[in-house]
């Protein structure tokens, strides 16, 4: 019998998993490491106190 | 697992896991509270409520749901390891679990900034990208776990045939 060896759901999600982690990691390299709350936004995450 | 305590299990993980994509539906409304609100005091509350709801809510429920999770695949025929849909799930809610929890200090920091008077809250830049990005990585278990799609790993193929003679 010709079991199939990874289910195409599976294969599917993989490369969409992928795709994903390589975007997060090019935009946290994209963003010069820099990473934590406030830090996405166009704040840049200056505080500004008064 | 006997029948009724697999069903409080069931019932017990279910609870926590809906609970934790609550708690984090409750921290990403304080997130935009903190970022539309053109009211300082407002804004200023909303930080620091999130500190107290990420480690009072969704840690609890987060740890819950994954214990909870492994009790249940553990004792029942699907295995932690037999199956995709339960292995994605488990690599999924540890990894959310994992990149919580080292995101606790980020969120304390956020909130001692705000109780801080000196500092203006509105220029805090707020916490939206990481809660809603936990709140999309929770939804694929939730999917799995009542799709449950076909598919079985090696050792779960392995094992069936082992017991299938």
């Amino acid at each position: 019998m010709n079991v199939p060896r990874l289910p195409r759901w599976v294969k599917v999600s993989g490369i969409v998993a992928i795709v994903l982690a390589v975007a997060v990691v090019a935009v946290l390299l994209l963003s010069g490491g820099e990473h934590g709350p406030g830090r996405h936004m166009s704040f840049g995450g200056t505080v500004f106190v008064a | 697992m006997r029948p009724r305590l697999r069903k409080l299990g069931l019932t017990v993980h279910v609870a926590a896991s809906v609970g934790w994509l609550g708690a984090i539906a409750a921290y990403v409304a304080l997130n935009a509270a903190a970022l539309t609100s053109r009211d300082e005091q407002t804004v200023r509350a909303a930080y620091l409520m999130m500190a107290p709801v990420a480690w009072f809510a969704i840690v609890p429920l987060a740890l819950a749901s994954l214990v909870t999770g492994i009790v249940q695949s553990l004792g029942t025929s699907w295995g932690l390891f037999r199956h995709y849909w339960v292995l994605i799930s488990l690599v999924m809610t540890t990894f959310a679990t994992v990149v919580l929890l080292l995101h606790l200090a980020d969120v304390r920091r956020l909130a001692d900034l705000a109780a801080d008077p000196a500092v203006d809250p509105t220029t805090l830049g707020g916490d939206l990208v990481h809660s809603a990005g936990g709140l999309a990585v929770l939804l694929v278990p939730l999917v799995l776990n009542i799709y449950k799609p076909r598919g079985m790993t090696r050792r779960g193929r392995r094992e069936q045939a082992k017991r299938s003679g």
